[in-house]
């Protein structure tokens, strides 16, 4: 399991690209509270819905991945595949977020209709509404949530894709509080190199993945067993 | 909204709530005695609503949502434990489940119906209650079976958990509640945008207006407005009601109301509009309509109604919708049996429950009225007024095009290029009876008479008028003793008024020219003739040339031969059929439909009301007077012909939209009951493929609101119009000279009162 460690520092690093997106509701959350430390509670309430939808996304994807095994058990090394896609998605992101290549990114707006649904969170009062606030954000569409969730679906374990995304938003938590509770506290110096460390973070976990799906395929005769993937 | 049909209009989006039933008279009956209280045509408007009305209320807790929320946030945990759930029981085979895992997996089957049960509470509770009021309604929708069906697989789930023994469907209850409530919320907010367009002319106006009662100013509302009141508008401000301008002038732009993009100058005693917006002048205005009933929510009445009226395609998807509870009744009960026999009682549930699902006939019913209310919407924002719905289906199969000529292809403002009087008769004697006559009538060179002499003296009113439209007016005015005639040349000579040989060589000579007459009669002789040049639209040529390469296309005119062929030649070769009395117009339009099919007629004066009535569109123009207007179904308020292209290119998109809309409503519905029924769908994939399919509807018809001016004229290949368009607005706004600016907006002044009496007048027929 040395993913973990790693999707930690990818997520706490990796935020910092995120907080274009996401920054601006941890601020609205602020926006919300009477106080710093009613804002460090609903930050916290926020940051709760965030991860539990990343963890049920984790889940999910882990299930899908693992359905997707035994559909297709002749496919010997399915979960190389995975592993393999995952962490190419994971190297663009970084490449991408690191200012190295210059394609569209792989995220998107919210849909309009969301908009107003997540103002009304947003900004109501009490503990209730910014966890709801967070758990639908956690749907929003982001390359790196993608990624991330590709390697849980190479995990092929519930429980496992789970800890995944759960570790992942943790990880994120850190720089989201920062930005909502005090705005940016580093100079811009400071996030500039932040964003390169933590671009590279993701590019690192892509290429663990990459290696570990590429451990498979050169393990000719190895066919999966249905049993734990993550013992090998 | 205060539309005429309020009744039957859901209380959120203003769509017409399902009016048919399946106890026909009775339920009648029942909507009459019903307790006052708002109607909503589904279970999204009614959680749409409660989620609006509480963001108004500012501080108080968004219980709705937050209860929507919750909702989510337990049936993504109800799914955890089923992926865990399935993991074991749906794909591992008896002898791979390790017999350890038994203990934990009960454990999660009571873990999954703990969460289940508050989303069943939190948003069971609306939809029942939107149930209950629908059967109150005697209306059941499907929301009655899907209730039951999720009820049902929500007992049989708990029963196999109270067992231990047996499949658990918790999943299929929470995702079927969540993807409904959301799907059908964001169709009401979707349904919303579209009906927004429609209501945009009514937004044009204030809610509060300032009065002058008693000497003091104070603020009521503008419905609050009463004939006689003194409003008082600050610049910038729109102004509430009807009126006439009582102190101090200001620049009013009325592009909102008519189309006019030139601000015109108002001062002491002009009249303005309901709506205009008052861009710099300080001004008191004697209410000459009340706020309840201006010129603005007259046009907006009109459309309300317009878009209440069933449209030939809505008929159709209310017919196929009738029966459609009955068909999904027997076709989720004959799953239920047949799953049942065969593969167990819950596969008979999910079946039916997924038949029910799919079967929802949102799609098919809002089909039509979508895209009609978002093309309703789209013209009244483009200053055109339609009035009845089902005209846009007509126009967009329209086969000929008849243009009336005076005040449609020409501006309706003929120019006074001289006056002929008899030696013996006074001039000013004769300027002065004809203005007073023509002063009576709304007819173009009535119009053209009195502006020709507004440097005379006003006297009193001509006595015992009398009008034959199309060939003039007749009466007594002082300083005249017998009866003065005022019209054509044909109307003297049936009224044996005789042209005196000097008089006649100048009338022949003025329609060598292709001149327009009036004549001035009294005492058994001719006293004067007015020569007038008509002017021919900047578009029309441009315009006709359009048409002419697409649609059969004539000019009517009660012109002589002479003038007609001059005008053909000056429109680069078009049809025109002269000499048209208002029967023989009729007539013309009664004989083209027969040979060449649908027939739009487009004019504005009196004398073509009838053949605006009798073709199968009438399109008045916006300077028409009174009479025309009633007859069309349609107004163009800018008085612009360029709109017409643009409004043939919105119907044939409106149709389309609609074709598709059903189209892809009835394929969805037919294609998903095949597949639930047979038992090949996921109620939760149902559920969500239902609530796409709404939105699917919803936002195809959004496109019809969202088109501009130059997409419809691309549609229809019409752009050199649009640069046409342009153009005139350039030159308009290059006008420097003040003393011509100030004719200019003299001149919508006289627009301005007669679109103010026709529209305030009553647009029903």
């Amino acid at each position: 399991m040395i993913e973990l460690p790693l999707v930690l520092m990818s997520g706490m690093l990796g935020s910092a690209h995120c907080l274009g997106m996401c920054g601006g509701f941890a601020l609205a959350i602020g926006g919300g509270a009477t106080s710093v430390r009613s804002n460090l509670h609903r930050q916290l309430a926020y940051t709760a819905g965030r991860v539990f939808t990343y963890i049920v996304l984790g889940a999910a994807a882990a299930f899908g991945g693992w359905r997707l095994t035994r559909a297709m058990p002749e496919i010997v090394n399915l979960p190389a595949i995975l592993a393999i896609v995952a962490g190419v998605l994971l190297v663009y992101q970084g490449l991408a977020a690191a200012g190295w290549i210059r394609w569209p990114r792989i995220t998107g707006a919210a849909p309009c209709a969301a908009a107003g649904t997540f103002r009304t969170f947003l900004t109501a009062p009490g503990l209730l509404n910014p966890m709801i606030a967070g758990m639908l954000t956690g749907f929003l569409p982001c390359g790196l949530l993608y990624a991330m969730l590709a390697l849980a679906a190479a995990s092929r374990d519930l429980w496992i894709g789970a800890a995944l995304m759960g570790v992942f938003g943790l990880g994120t938590a850190p720089a989201m509080l920062l930005a909502g509770a005090g705005g940016s506290l580093l100079s811009l110096a400071g996030r500039r190199r932040l964003l390169v460390l933590a671009a590279w973070c993701v590019v690192v976990t892509g290429l663990v993945s990459i290696a570990r799906g590429c451990g498979f395929v050169t393990l000719p005769g190895i066919v999966e067993s249905g049993g734990c993937p993550l013992c090998q | 909204m205060s539309s005429p049909a309020a009744k039957d209009v859901c209380h959120y989006c203003g769509l017409p709530t399902p009016s048919r039933s399946w106890f026909g008279a009775r339920a009648h009956a029942a909507v009459e005695t019903e307790p006052a209280g708002p109607v909503y045509c589904c279970s999204g408007c009614r959680f749409a609503e409660a989620v609006a009305q509480e963001r108004g209320a500012e501080g108080q807790a968004r219980w709705t949502l937050t209860r929507l929320g919750l909702a989510v946030f337990f049936s993504m945990t109800v799914m955890v434990f089923t992926l865990a759930l399935w993991t074991q029981d749906v794909y591992l085979s008896e002898g791979e489940i390790p017999p350890q895992a038994g203990a934990l997996y009960d454990l999660f089957r009571y873990i999954c119906l703990l969460f289940a049960l508050p989303v069943l509470m939190l948003l069971g509770a609306p939809l029942l209650e939107s149930v209950i009021a629908d059967l109150r309604r005697l209306r059941p929708t499907t929301d009655v079976l899907l209730l039951m069906g999720v009820a049902a697989a929500f007992v049989y789930s708990l029963a196999s958990v109270l067992r231990g023994q047996g499949h658990v469907y918790f999943e299929v209850v929470c995702m079927v509640l969540v993807a409904v409530t959301l799907g059908r919320w964001f169709e009401a907010t979707g349904r919303l945008k579209t009906t927004e367009a429609l209501h945009a002319l009514e937004r044009l106006l204030p809610d509060v207006a300032r009065v002058v009662r008693d000497g003091c100013d104070m603020e009521i509302p503008t419905e609050e407005i009463v004939v006689g009141d003194q409003v008082r508008v600050a610049p910038g401000e729109r102004i509430a009601a009807d009126g006439v301008i009582v102190r101090n002038r200001a620049t009013i732009d009325q592009q909102a109301v008519t189309g006019e993009s030139q601000p015109a100058i108002r001062e002491e005693g002009d009249a303005v509009l309901s709506g205009t917006l008052n861009l710099d002048g300080d001004i008191l205005l004697r209410a000459t309509a009340p706020g309840t009933a201006g010129t603005l929510k007259s046009m907006a009445e009109a459309v309300a109604s317009a878009a209440a009226c069933k449209e030939r395609y809505q008929r159709l998807a209310d017919r196929v919708v009738r029966w459609f509870l009955p068909v999904v009744v027997v076709l989720a009960l004959t799953a239920l049996a047949v799953h049942w026999r065969w593969s167990g009682l819950d596969h008979g549930l999910l079946a039916a429950l997924a038949v029910v699902l799919i079967a929802c006939p949102c799609a098919l019913a809002l089909a039509t009225p979508m895209a009609l209310w978002a093309s309703l919407g789209r013209a009244s924002r483009g200053q055109v007024l339609v009035r009845e719905g089902d005209a846009l289906s007509r126009l967009a199969q329209a086969r000929v095009l008849c243009f009336d000529k005076t005040g449609t292809l020409t501006t309706g403002r003929p120019k006074l290029t001289r006056l002929v009087c008899d030696p013996a008769a006074s001039e000013t004697l004769v300027k002065q009876a004809a203005a007073t006559l023509a002063d009576s009538s709304r007819h173009e060179l009535s119009q053209a008479v009195v502006r020709s002499n507004r440097d005379l003296q006003p006297t009193s009113a001509a006595r015992d008028v009398l009008e034959q439209a199309g060939r003039g007016i007749s009466g007594f005015v002082s300083g005249v003793e017998h009866r003065v005639y005022l019209g054509s040349p044909r109307y003297m000579q049936e009224n044996d008024q005789i042209f005196s040989p000097e008089i006649q060589r100048q009338r022949d000579q003025a329609e060598q020219e292709a001149l327009s007459l009036c004549c001035v009669a009294w005492d058994g002789a001719v006293q004067g003739v007015f020569c007038f040049r008509e002017q021919l639209r900047d578009e029309a040529a441009d315009v006709l040339d359009w048409c002419r390469g697409r649609y059969h296309v004539v000019v009517l005119t009660g012109d002589h031969r002479a003038r007609a062929e001059a005008l053909s030649r000056e429109l680069r070769g078009v049809a025109i059929e002269a000499e048209m009395l208002p029967g023989d117009k009729l007539a013309a339009v009664e004989r083209l439909r027969r040979e060449h099919g649908a027939v739009v007629m487009i004019g504005d004066g009196v004398n073509d009301a009838p053949a605006l009535a009798a073709a199968d569109v009438g399109l008045a123009l916006g300077s028409g007077a009174d009479i025309s207007r009633h007859s069309g179904d349609v107004c163009l308020l800018s008085s612009k012909l360029d709109r017409l292209p643009w409004l043939i290119a919105l119907s044939q998109r409106t149709v389309r939209v609609i074709r598709w809309n059903l189209l892809w409503a009835l394929l969805y519905n037919s294609v998903g009951v095949a597949l639930a029924a047979a038992g090949l769908l996921n109620p939760i994939v149902a559920a969500a493929a239902m609530a796409i399919s709404s939105l699917l509807v919803v936002s195809n018809s959004l496109r019809l609101a969202g088109l501009t001016d130059e997409d419809l004229l691309r549609l229809v290949d019409a752009q050199q119009l649009l640069v046409h368009d342009e153009a005139g607005r350039d030159r308009a706004a290059s006008i420097d000279d003040p003393a011509e600016s100030r004719a200019e907006s003299r001149h919508g002044a006289d627009e301005l009162d007669e679109l103010a009496a026709t529209v305030a007048g009553g647009i029903t027929r």
